[in-house]
């Protein structure tokens, strides 16, 4: 039997989605310092930081070209101590399906289905991840070979729409309000959104082209981080720096100030298409992948289609119950803070440490 | 068998949940407003909406009241808008709704604590006009309707839209204007007033003799989010000139008498009229010896529409007399707003400021706190125009002259 790969082509397509996706949402980057019209600088700049901080994940993935994450740590640290790291990163992909979850459901429960309830919002789109997850890695990752590009599409086109009214002189004057610590801070802190890696880090060995796992992140990550600084640049040019940073869903705000396409009503729906396609991919994603260590860590395939509802399922509940109890999206910080931690734990401090035991075991296991 | 049974089952109800009817709200449940006017009295905001009965509105329908006015009130707009379903049969639904006109007390009172329900809320437009009543009640303006539109909003969005055609105003959004409040602390909006006309319809002069209609003209200056006065329409021409959003509109002048080669360039007394084809301000500034000096640069490139002075305007030293002439009508008008900025409001609504935020960093930081009231009513400024008139229309010639036999 053929077992079809993952194209290269497909895996940076839906690592961009998932980047995208959170632009076009909560559009991090314009609350982190130098909180001023230098933003765009700043998350340029985080290119270079995201590299430097995901360093530990790629050179492991392309040591362990055959093995995912949790694989190698299985190898590197031994049976238990790897079972151990991998329910810890089962809870962390978890939660960060329930962080999604969640700001998702605030952007459409205060922006769209204002009437309609948790249950439902959080309920639909939890199925619709389910669903394909079940389906398997290769065929999410086939249809978003044909969803993105959609997606990707409408983005560019509702920047575009807004370009002739973006005042550019508010990006002036350039760097002289921010300094050189807060822009490398807010190019740290930025770095901690995008968890993206284990994307490509947990489906190494399902990539045709294995070769391929830094140009694919090299090239994702610069493209997503400079399709985020125009983003930047068009929102504030068109709303103002204050105003932007003001709202909650600054780039929904910018889709709905655009008042002079006469061919549509209302453009907030074609913003949606883009957000649904990018935004259940990247929740499917964390699903997926919080799916696979489990079935990974009790040796299940994928034809063990309960994980995944078990999966889901927590995540909806948790989800459901910390949007009955957090109302204000506002407080968001705190979780901000709690998901940094998060990400230094597990995306820099785990594996530094699994570089260090694979530094002094390597010529054992190379055996 | 079972997985197709399932299959169908959940795209059927998928079919039902995509096609939004839950929590769907028929047209015949909503109250569809296209106006809305804000006041305050009795420290309670008066809202007054314009509530459109939809059969009406279809062409040909003989229902005479296309709108109803629904007044409600409370201690918030919020509040103001629900207390209507206390006498109204219907939800108000704000998604249409693309004016909203305050009064003038409400807009020197301070707006800014208010309004911040249009922006929370997700039915009312960022894109929605805003316009200040001039010396009048907000409620007074809605129903006034002396276009062809089918409602008085409409007739007052057409008013807004035409301001491209005259640049005597400015047509500013909700969104906008909260750009300029966070840049600035500083924004401007358009005006409207009620204006009192001679009925030329004979059908209607015999019981009334005259009829009301609205006038969208001249900017309310604010400063923060009270109201504090008023720009005139030529103020605003120089306004639009100042902050570079001059989309069209006219210049009126008058070239001066003078004789070129003993010809007689024109006559005192009428009127050139230039139509604007485009226009580009630069502004900048500079310190020298502590004074700040700023320079304003505009390039204007237009039409000549109209000429009843008898101009030969074929005569190359004739057009560079109508183009000095202009330039010397804009500089008048940019003049008259900086005046009325530096002395008599002490607002710098012109973005000035912006200049030396981005030139100046460090007197920024110095002086950013005195700057409305003391450092900007002593800036220095050079205004220089360009006039290029690059088309003349249909003819080369006025009609008052004879071709050949010009004096």
């Amino acid at each position: 039997m053929i077992v079809e790969k993952i194209t290269t082509r497909q895996m940076m397509l839906y690592i961009m989605a998932t980047r995208v996706s959170i632009s076009i949402s909560v559009l991090p980057a314009i609350n982190l310092p130098p909180y001023n019209h230098d933003i765009w600088i700043m998350v340029m700049l985080s290119i270079t930081h995201t590299f430097i901080v995901m360093i530990p994940l790629l050179y492991l993935a392309n040591k362990f070209t055959e093995y995912s994450v949790i694989g190698y740590m299985k190898k590197i640290f031994g049976k238990s101590i790897g079972k151990i790291l991998g329910i810890l990163y089962v809870l962390y992909f978890i939660m960060l399906s329930i962080n999604g979850i969640t700001i998702q459901s605030e952007l459409v429960a205060t922006s769209f289905l204002v009437d309609t309830s948790n249950i439902v919002i959080i309920g639909v789109m939890v199925i619709t991840c389910i669903y394909l997850v079940t389906r398997g890695i290769k065929n999410i990752l086939t249809a978003s070979e044909i969803l993105i590009p959609i997606a990707l599409f409408i983005i560019t086109l509702l920047v575009l729409l807004g370009l002739v009214k973006v005042d550019y002189s508010i990006l002036l004057p350039i760097l002289k309000y921010s300094s050189f610590k807060d822009m490398n801070l807010g190019a740290i802190q930025l770095t901690f959104f995008y968890t993206d890696i284990f994307l490509l880090t947990m489906i190494v060995p399902e990539l045709e082209n294995k070769e391929d796992i830094n140009k694919i992140f090299f090239i994702t990550t610069v493209l997503s981080l400079l399709f985020s600084a125009i983003i930047i640049v068009v929102v504030f040019g068109s709303l103002g720096v204050e105003q932007s940073r003001h709202s909650n869903f600054a780039f929904l705000l910018y889709t709905r100030s655009l008042k002079d396409i006469k061919i549509l009503e209302r453009i907030d729906p074609v913003f949606v298409i883009a957000w649904l396609i990018t935004n259940f991919m990247r929740l499917t994603g964390f699903l997926y992948l919080a799916t696979r260590v489990l079935r990974e860590i009790f040796n299940k395939d994928e034809k063990d289609k309960i994980i995944v509802f078990i999966v889901g399922g927590i995540s909806a509940v948790v989800s459901m119950l910390i949007l009955n109890e957090r109302s204000v999206i506002g407080i968001r910080k705190q979780f901000d803070l709690f998901y940094g931690i998060l990400f230094v734990i597990f995306v820099i401090a785990i594996p530094v440490l699994t570089c260090i035991v694979y530094f002094f075991r390597r010529k054992s296991l190379n055996k | 068998m079972i997985k197709k049974a399932i299959s169908i089952i959940i795209l059927t109800l998928m079919l039902m949940v995509c096609t939004s009817c839950a929590g769907s709200r028929e047209l015949n449940e909503l109250g569809i407003i296209t106006a809305t006017a804000l006041d305050i009295e009795n420290e309670k905001i008066i809202l007054t909406n314009e509530v459109v009965i939809p059969p009406a509105t279809e062409p040909g329908n003989p229902i005479e009241d296309k709108v109803v006015y629904v007044q409600s009130t409370g201690d918030t707009i919020f509040e103001a808008y629900r207390n209507a379903t206390l006498e109204f049969d219907r939800k108000l639904y704000t998604a249409h709704n693309m004016v909203v006109v305050f009064g003038e007390e409400f807009a020197k009172r301070g707006i800014g604590d208010y309004i911040v329900d249009f922006l929370n809320d997700s039915e009312p437009r960022e894109a929605l006009y805003m316009l200040v009543a001039k010396g009048d009640k907000g409620y007074n303006l809605l129903g006034i309707n002396a276009g062809v539109a089918s409602t008085s909003g409409d007739y007052l969005i057409g008013l807004i839209e035409n301001f491209k055609y005259t640049s005597k105003t400015r047509s500013v959004t909700l969104y906008e204007y909260f750009k300029y409040f966070y840049k600035n602390k500083t924004p401007l909006l358009g005006v409207v007033q009620k204006v009192e006309k001679i009925e030329t319809n004979k059908k209607k002069v015999k019981d009334i003799p005259s009829k009301t209609v609205l006038n969208v003209m001249g900017g309310a200056v604010f400063r923060r989010d009270k109201l504090e006065g008023y720009y005139t329409a030529d103020e605003m021409i120089g306004f639009n000139f100042m902050t570079n959003k001059v989309k069209g509109g006219l210049i009126v002048f008058e070239v001066p008498d003078g004789k070129i080669d003993n010809k007689l360039i024109a006559t005192k007394g009428k009127f050139t009229t230039m139509e604007i084809i485009s226009s580009r301000t630069k502004k900048d500034i500079e310190i020298v010896d502590g004074q700040i000096h700023l320079n304003i640069n505009v390039r204007l490139k237009g039409t000549l529409g109209e000429e009843t002075e008898g101009l030969r305007v074929t005569e190359l030293d004739v057009k560079n007399s109508i183009q000095k002439a202009c330039s010397k009508r804009i500089e008048k008008y940019i003049e008259t707003v900086m005046n009325k900025a530096q002395k008599e409001f002490q607002i710098d609504n012109l973005d000035i400021k912006n200049l030396v935020y981005i030139k100046y960093p460090e007197v920024w930081n110095e002086i950013s706190d005195d700057w409305d009231k003391e450092i900007f009513p002593d800036i220095i400024y050079t205004v220089k125009v360009e006039t290029n008139m690059v088309r003349t229309g249909l003819t080369n010639i006025p009609p008052n002259l004879e071709k050949g036999r010009e004096k």
